[in-house]
């Protein structure tokens, strides 16, 4: 029976459903778990306590935030465009699994082992900004449509510097294979790449702050000029589709920042996954330090800094690291 | 391996099916919007015949290029134009339109036409699918031999961008 | 790459540095003179290149490109019809208030993508070639854009070309689907190793689709359509540039594609390029009797000079190179002087390109009339002009080998050709119908490079026409 069941686990289809369940669960909790964390460190940023109503601790405040999203009407607006409407959410969440995927949790559990798995993570997160277009022009509302416009141009330009950066890190390794990235920060802490490329660190943490909308770059939600930015007609399920796929796309970062500069899995007495996890929270940890201690730029700042700074930093970074690479080689 | 065999049926299905709908949903929809989105279907399904042709890094860059960069660029483009709706002008069915709509269609359906009918006649031999070719491999070839298409490339994307700058530049005297 | 590919490659180094540093000058301070004064360095430094290089060659440079005498002598007559085009449309830039710099940046990376496709071995350097080209001259045509007529030609093209760029990545596809090589060489032995008859469908599909893509480019009969809109709206200069540049590299790649796969094993092919010739020599010529604007009335009489050279291709065989070069090269040299004229009369608001515009020319300009004349009359096919020699050659070669369909069929619609030819002449020498009605527009002065350039095309012109044998002879020596 039991070695039955596993020679049908490995049977690529069935690993990969089983893989592709594990992920979709993952994200649900991890959703629920972020939110909880996001409102409890904005609270201690701003020294006042967080919910603490529900259950302990407010421990229970996610599930009521979850049930009053799930029993809510799905309003369509009038004018809207009803099926891209209704797609733009789904659209916006589904990528994210696959993103998961190739990701090296352990030395022993990857999802699916890929050569490719970097570009096929780079190639589906960029996918998310698709949605927020289609979410902006399908409501039919001047706010939701600045914000789409908005997404568009930060999201086309913080790409830039962040695949340079990342293609610095590929270069380095000489692999785009997450497994053999982790593979090769196996030396001991100062072999991780956050101190081997610290200037591609720092370069990749303000992309993916701008890429996933998160504050001090949430130009395309910013409440208070735009309402809600894109999202402003949704409700229900579907403003919350969204609201998970922003988180899961921050974990999704996250998780490849870890693989890419803190050495994924590595880590003394822990095994692989608890290390995994815990580089990746306390990264998500720093994304919410920063949305609470800095104040929101303008969107001419937020564009200088990406084509003055981020893009001519990450392209001597590469060139730099180019040369090293052929240098020690 | 027979399942497996299956699955890559059901996916060839799949892919020819969002290539099709999707360029259908391009060239019929009466809306900007609508259109783009049946493009991005279409390469999708394109994406996924190159999975299915076990070329993932053609793929993955399909993705990564048209559907992340490129349509999203042309989303753009639709929204800074005026009419963000991007409704099509009225090209109802005057029997000038109904004519113009059957010619286009002709002209379509003929390669498609010419192709099925040498299919039909004889079905071309199943050829052995080649192994993914390493990365490593394809950047060498890339960057040895084929430098130069590298870099006539680049030269493309240079007369389009001056081209593109200079037709929609700002006159230097205002009239 | 070692050393001597770069050697092998200086023509197109240097145009493409010059091309970068015409855009420096630009940026860096505009001035009208000094970016054409910089690209015509450019092109004359690559012009000498070429002699130099010449002991290199023939010489493979990576799979995508070959430097044999074919490509040098197409990569000179490229050249050095840019800089004609240059020189020509420095007066019709210059009285544009509107950025005329970047017309020569243009006009330097698209005579780089004509070199790339007269130099190409490979579909790769065919495709990109090709697409270097047609998007510069997307943009050159709808240069003059305060006219609606330019940017509707540019929209155009851009259409057409888009598609024609489908069906060659598309043939190129089934062809490679079947043959598994994209290399010229290598393709033209496995076309001629099919068994003949009965060939595969799938790679005459993609030939056929190849044949359709520089149809279009060629502007040859079924694929036509687009020649007198874009020829009319596009800037003077810049339809001298299509019809002469882009028009000449395909025709070379025309050769380089079709000479080696020995055409009569190919009978489908080779009656589609039959009926493809015979149409456009018909539908060009008769298409011409109609026109009363002299830019489309060029347009179709090119339709009918790339029949001409379809027939020249179909008709020599292993000779063909010389024979479609001569004629090539004969007509290149005559619409450079006729779109030149027409360049140096037009105004700021418009090209001159109606008859009315040229009524009595002979009596304000003698000299443009006497060239513009000369050139038409080369054109047509007239004794004692190069025309006529080219027309010869390719009707006698066409004789030599009994096809006797074509060569019926080119004799007669010339001789139709001749009555619009005549026609223009005939308006620039009779006097003006509304003298002292309208004051005739200022001519403006023409300046001493016009001069000398004109007068040298119709030097060439009469020159071959007289006395052609040692062109002919260098051509077979270089060629044969």
């Amino acid at each position: 029976m039991m070695s039955q069941l596993l020679s049908y686990l490995s049977l690529p289809l069935v690993h990969l459903i089983l893989s592709l369940v594990v992920i979709l669960a993952f994200l649900g909790v991890n959703g629920i778990v972020l939110i909880y964390v996001e409102r409890k460190v904005a609270g201690f940023i701003q020294r006042r306590p967080g919910p603490y109503e529900v259950g302990p601790w407010g421990l229970l405040q996610p599930l009521a935030d979850a049930l009053k999203l799930l029993s809510k009407q799905l309003v369509t607006p009038m004018g809207a465009d009803k099926i891209l409407f209704w797609a733009a959410p789904i659209l916006s969440f589904a990528p994210v699994v696959i993103c998961f995927m190739p990701m090296p949790v352990s030395p022993m559990f990857t999802g699916m082992e890929m050569n490719l798995g970097l570009i096929l993570i780079l190639a589906f997160t960029s996918l998310n900004v698709l949605a927020l277009c289609l979410a902006g022009w399908s409501s039919n509302n001047k706010y939701s449509l600045l914000g789409a416009a908005r997404a568009v141009s930060q999201s086309v330009a913080y790409e830039i510097p962040l695949l340079i950066t990342v293609l610095a890190i590929a270069f380095q390794t000489g692999s785009l294979n997450l497994s053999e990235i982790v593979a090769s920060q196996t030396k001991g802490i100062w072999s991780w790449n956050i101190f081997v490329q610290p200037i591609a660190f720092i370069i990749y943490i303000i992309a993916v702050t701008a890429e996933t909308n998160r504050a001090p770059f949430d130009l395309p939600e910013a409440e208070s000029e735009l309402t809600a930015g894109f999202h402003t007609e949704y409700a229900g399920m579907h403003f919350g589709l969204f609201f998970l796929a922003e988180y899961s796309y921050m974990i999704v970062v996250c998780a490849v920042a870890t693989v890419l500069f803190l050495g994924g899995w590595h880590g003394p007495f822990l095994s692989g996954p608890f290390w995994f996890i815990l580089k990746t929270y306390a990264l998500i940890l720093v994304l919410m330090w920063f949305r609470w201690t800095f104040p929101r730029v303008r969107f001419d700042q937020l564009l200088n800094i990406c084509w003055k700074w981020l893009i001519p930093l990450s392209l001597i970074n590469l060139v730099l690291t180019a040369l090293l690479v052929k240098i020690v080689r | 391996m027979s399942m497996m065999e299956y699955l890559a049926y059901a996916a060839f299905g799949l892919y020819l099916f969002l290539i099709v709908a999707g360029g259908l949903a391009a060239v019929l929809s009466k809306n900007l919007i609508r259109s783009l989105v049946g493009l991005i279907m279409t390469l999708f399904g394109v994406a996924g015949m190159y999975f299915l042709m076990s070329a993932p890094f053609i793929a993955l860059m399909q993705i990564l290029i048209y559907v992340g960069a490129v349509s999203v660029l042309i989303f753009f483009a639709i929204m800074l134009t005026r009419a963000p709706g991007g409704e099509s002008g009225i090209e109802g069915s005057t029997p000038k339109a109904l004519k113009r709509g059957l010619l286009a269609l002709a002209t379509a359906l003929m390669p498609a036409v010419i192709l099925g009918a040498i299919i039909i006649r004889k079905t071309p031999e199943t050829l052995p699918l080649k192994p993914e070719t390493a990365l490593t491999v394809l950047g060498e070839f890339l960057t040895g031999p084929f430098a130069l298409s590298f870099e006539l490339i680049s030269v493309v994307l240079f007369v389009a961008m001056a081209g593109a700058v200079l037709l929609g530049f700002e006159r230097r005297k205002s009239e | 790459m070692h050393r001597p590919d770069f050697i092998a490659l200086a023509p197109l180094l240097i145009l493409a540095l010059s091309a970068a540093a015409v855009m420096l000058a630009i940026a860096l301070r505009r001035n009208h003179l000094s970016a054409m004064g910089l690209s015509l360095t450019g092109l004359g430094a690559a012009l000498t290149a070429l002699p130099l290089m010449a002991r290199y060659t023939p010489r493979t440079v990576t799979p995508l490109l070959i430097m044999d005498h074919f490509a040098l002598f197409y990569t000179g007559l490229i050249l050095a019809a840019t800089a004609v085009v240059i020189v020509l449309s420095y007066d019709y830039f210059s009285q544009k208030d509107d950025l005329p710099e970047e017309a020569y940046l243009l006009l330097l990376l698209a005579a780089l993508g004509a070199v790339i496709l007269v130099c190409a071995r490979h579909v790769a350097a065919l495709f990109l070639g090709l697409e270097i080209l047609s998007v510069s001259l997307y943009a050159l045509i709808a240069y003059t854009r305060d006219r609606n007529i330019s940017i509707e030609a540019g929209i155009k093209y851009l259409v057409l070309a888009a598609v024609s760029a489908a069906f060659l990545l598309f043939g190129a596809a089934l062809i490679y689907a079947h043959t598994g090589a994209l290399d010229f060489q290598q393709l033209g032995a496995l076309l001629k190793a099919e068994p003949s008859g009965r060939p595969a469908l799938i790679l005459l599909a993609g030939l056929g689709f190849l044949v359709v893509a520089v149809g279009f480019k060629l502007a040859l009969t079924p694929f036509h359509m687009w020649t007198p809109d874009i020829y009319q709206g596009a800037p003077a200069p810049v339809t001298a540039f299509v019809a002469t540049v882009s028009k000449g590299a395909m025709a070379a790649l025309l050769v380089r594609l079709f000479t080696p796969t020995d055409l009569p094993h190919w009978p489908a092919l080779y009656l589609f390029f039959t009926a493809m010739a015979a149409a456009s020599m018909a539908a060009g010529n008769l298409l011409a009797l109609l026109q009363t604007n002299v830019k489309r009335l060029l347009a179709y009489s090119s339709i009918a000079h790339m029949g001409y050279l379809l027939a020249a291709l179909l008709f020599s065989g292993q000779k063909a190179a010389v024979v479609m070069t001569f004629y090539l090269t004969v007509y290149v040299v005559s619409i450079l002087g006729c779109f030149g004229i027409i360049a140096i009369l037009s105004s700021k608001e418009r090209d001159a390109d109606t008859c009315q515009d040229l009524q009595g020319l002979f009596f304000r300009r003698p000299l443009l009339t006497g060239v513009f004349t000369t050139m038409l009359l080369s054109l047509a096919g007239i004794p004692l002009t190069a025309g006529f020699i080219g027309k010869f050659y390719v009707v006698s070669a066409g004789v030599e080998n009994a096809h006797w369909f074509l060569v019926i069929i080119l004799v007669v619609f010339s001789g139709v050709g001749l009555f619009y030819y005549l026609r223009v002449i005939i308006a620039m020498f009779s006097p003006s119908l509304d003298e002292g009605l309208v004051p005739s527009p200022a001519l403006p002065a023409l300046s001493a490079p016009v001069v000398l350039t004109l007068t040298f095309l119709s030097t060439l012109v009469l020159w071959l026409g007289v006395w052609p044998s040692w062109f002919l002879a260098t051509l077979e020596k270089m060629l044969g």
